[in-house]
Formats: C-alpha cells, sequence, structure tokens
C-alpha cells in the first residue's frame, strides 16, 4: 500500500485555506496601522513580537496547514497568498514611490520566490509522507533564507 | 634699532607661519586627500546581479568583476551572496533551471580597498561611508554617516530611540566603518522585520568615545534606501523632547562631503551633544 493510499488528499476547503492567509496577513499589518504607518517616526515597540510572529506563522502555516488538513491545494494557497497579498499593500503604502528597473526586477523575482516556495513547501506537508514533510521543513529553510537576503 | 627690524622681521615669520600652517594641514590631511583616496580606490568594475540554480545551490548573488580588481587585489570577483541547497530532484520540481537564471549586468565606477589599505580619514576627523565586507577586501557603499553624537555612551543615545519604540535586536546585515580599525555596526530600527520598510541607523562608537550613525529610510521588502534626510531628520527629533535638557541638536551642522543625489544626502551631519 503506497504512502499516498495511507494518506489520501482532502479535496480543497477554500473557506479553511483564506482564513488561515487571512490571519497571517493580518498578523502583518497589525503592527504597522497600530503605529501609524513606515512612515512613522516612533517604533513598533511591543507591536514588534506581532512582526515576529508573523513571520515565524509564515513559515510554519503552510507545513502546519498541510500536515493537518492533507488539503494539496489549500496548503498551496496559505504558503502563497499572505506573502503576496502583504507585499502587494506594502508596495501600496510604503515611500518607495520612484523604484529603479533593477529595484523592480528584484523585487518581483523576491516576492515570486518566496510565494513559489511557501506554496511548495504546503504542497509537500500535505502530501504527508516521511520524505515529502522532510522536502517541506527544507523548502520552509529555503524560504527563510530567501526572505533574510531582502533584509540589509 | 637694528634690534626693533630684527623684531619685525621675526614677528612677520611667525605670523606668515600660523596662517600658512592651517592651509598646509588643509591641503596635507584634508579633502584633498579623502578625494584622493577616493580617486585612487575607484575602479570600473561590472556589476552583474544574478539569480540562479546551479550544483544544488540555489544562488542570488552581487558579483563585481574587472581586471583592475584582480590587478589590484589579487581576486577574480567580490562577491556577496545567500546561497541554498537544493537537491537537483526538488530544483526540478520547483522549476529551477540553470537556463532560466535572472541576471542584470551594468559597468560602473566604485571603491573597493583592502583591509589593510583603510580610507584617508577626513579633514573633520569623522567616518564617511559605510562598507561591505567580503574575501580580505571592503566595499564602499553609497551610504553616509550622516548624524554624530558626543558626550553620550552608545547605549544613552539608543535608549532615546528606543523609548519611542524602535528595536535593538534587529534583522539586518552588518557593515562596517574605519576607524583605526574596521567596525562591525550596531543597528537600531522601528521594527525588528520592516516588511514594509522603516527607519532604520546604524551605530559605531568611535575611539574619541563619539558615535557615528548612518541613519536611512528602508523601502518594502526587499529592502533598499530610499531615504536618507528623511530618517535623519526623525531620529533628530527624539533628542528635542521637552524633557531633554541634556540633549543638544545642531541639524547638518559637521561637513562630511558624502552628498549623495538619489536618495538625497547633502552631505552635511547633524551633531547632537549631550552635557
Amino acid at each position: 500500500m503506497s504512502p499516498e493510499t495511507l494518506n489520501p488528499q482532502k479535496p480543497l476547503n477554500f473557506f479553511s485555506a483564506l482564513l488561515v492567509s487571512a490571519a497571517i496577513a493580518i498578523l502583518w499589518l497589525i503592527p504597522v496601522f497600530t503605529t501609524g504607518g513606515p512612515a512613522a517616526t516612533g517604533g513598533t515597540g511591543a507591536w514588534g513580537f506581532v512582526s515576529i510572529i508573523a513571520l515565524l506563522s509564515t513559515i510554519i502555516a503552510p507545513f502546519a496547514y498541510g500536515w493537518y488538513s492533507r488539503d494539496e491545494t489549500g496548503a498551496i494557497l496559505v504558503g502563497a497568498l499572505p506573502f503576496l497579498v502583504v507585499t502587494g499593500v506594502s508596495r501600496i503604502i510604503s515611500s518607495n514611490s520612484h523604484p529603479g528597473v533593477d529595484y523592480l526586477a528584484c523585487s518581483v523575482f523576491y516576492i515570486v520566490s518566496l510565494s513559489l516556495v511557501g506554496g511548495l513547501e504546503g504542497f509537500f506537508a500535505a502530501k504527508k509522507t516521511a520524505r515529502s514533510l522532510l522536502i517541506a521543513l527544507l523548502l520552509a529553510g529555503i524560504w527563510a533564507g530567501i526572505f533574510f537576503s531582502g533584509i540589509t | 634699532m637694528k634690534q626693533t627690524k630684527l623684531s619685525v622681521v621675526l614677528l612677520a615669520f611667525l605670523l606668515a607661519a600660523m596662517l600658512l600652517v592651517p592651509i598646509a594641514s588643509a591641503d596635507g590631511t584634508g579633502t584633498d586627500l579623502v578625494t584622493k583616496w577616493q580617486a585612487d580606490h575607484t575602479i570600473r568594475i561590472t556589476k552583474t546581479v544574478s539569480t540562479h540554480y546551479s550544483n544544488g545551490t540555489l544562488t542570488t548573488d552581487t558579483t563585481y568583476t574587472g581586471t583592475e580588481l584582480t590587478k589590484r587585489f589579487g581576486i577574480e570577483k567580490f562577491s556577496v551572496q545567500n546561497n541554498v541547497n537544493v537537491s537537483p530532484e526538488d530544483a526540478a520540481r520547483m522549476g529551477l533551471d540553470t537556463k532560466n537564471a535572472a541576471v542584470t549586468s551594468v559597468v560602473s565606477d566604485e571603491v573597493f580597498t583592502a583591509a589593510n589599505d583603510p580610507p584617508q580619514q577626513a579633514r573633520s576627523g569623522y567616518p564617511v561611508w559605510i562598507y561591505e565586507y567580503s574575501g580580505g577586501v571592503y566595499h564602499q557603499l553609497t551610504e553616509p554617516i550622516n548624524m554624530i553624537w558626543s558626550g553620550a555612551y552608545l547605549s544613552t543615545i539608543k535608549t532615546e530611540m528606543t523609548e519611542k519604540g524602535w528595536w535593538d535586536i534587529i534583522a539586518e546585515d552588518t557593515y562596517y566603518i574605519y576607524d583605526g580599525s574596521w567596525k562591525a555596526d550596531d543597528g537600531v530600527a522601528v521594527d525588528p522585520v520592516r516588511l514594509f520598510g522603516g527607519d532604520h541607523i546604524r551605530l559605531w562608537q568611535l575611539n574619541t568615545g563619539e558615535v557615528v550613525g548612518a541613519a536611512h529610510e528602508d523601502s518594502s521588502v526587499p529592502h533598499h534606501a530610499v531615504g536618507f534626510e528623511s530618517a535623519e531628520n526623525r531620529i533628530m527629533a527624539f533628542y528635542q523632547d521637552a524633557d531633554d535638557t541634556l540633549w543638544h541638536v545642531y541639524p547638518d551642522n559637521t561637513y562630511l562631503g558624502n552628498y549623495v543625489s538619489s536618495p538625497s544626502n547633502d552631505g552635511y551631519a547633524t551633531y547632537i551633544g549631550y552635557w
């Protein structure tokens, strides 16, 4: 009996996936809006811990959601959607109004890479075999590596 | 009478010497030498930003190459990179392929120096630019020193920022200045991650006891500096609260000559005293 037979994929639970994605996106947005936006003088203070929780959630959620639900499509959404939404919002509210072509290309690659890796992390976690879980963990590490390459 | 004449001549020599010494000093140790050092260390390079998959590694790197780089430092290239191991099987699943590498390349003039050939001290006595490090070579970034503190410990200076909700433990790259030796920065920022961007300052305690800072506003991720003066002005305001009787703020007081066109930096540092 193959591992796939032992752990059959569950149908897409669109509502749950969206709910988890929305929760992660909201976590990212909380510190920004509680302190008055990116151009605010003051720092995020204790709300900064929410940034750290949001970061950990973005890494862990696709794995946890996929592992728990075995919903491959939903796990892909949880891995890809929150970061896409949040970085989309950040482009709207940030003050970087005249980015160069190089920066735009770099941004697109950065965001697409993170969304792709996050989605794949969820996909492999949802398969729930020892090998796929290992791959999902590796992808979580890759996600963190790519993310921190953009924090200077 | 003869003695009086001799005295007048000696006095004239003394006055002339008093006038000439500062002028000679200015030429010998000041802006001209710094400019000369900058010119001597500026080399034409090809800057290549590449993101590709090769030999089991997903690599995003910025590489500088050029004949002068090799000639001066004995290195083929100066690279700052991020590597992540990905097995060929996973790479195939992820659609990573060497043929699909994203590469941009531009020729520019940039300042590089060996660790044992530090930048010339500016006339002001303060470091002027900040540097990234790789393989024994320092690369000067277009990020200026724009704040100076005097009379206060680094911890006291940071306290004024953390009291405003800034974070002392943050995610950042480590950059350097030269102050008798190469010194790594101590960063403070509005948020530990700054996903949406925000102000960020790197601080260094100098041997004189003074502290210098390179303040900038980060863009949303991936970060790059979108403002120098804006961050300088906002940080400066932290030391101008009604209860800040010991802090004395002098905006754009010290000329460092590190003008940047975009984002704008006027070449002057804000000087903040604590007395």
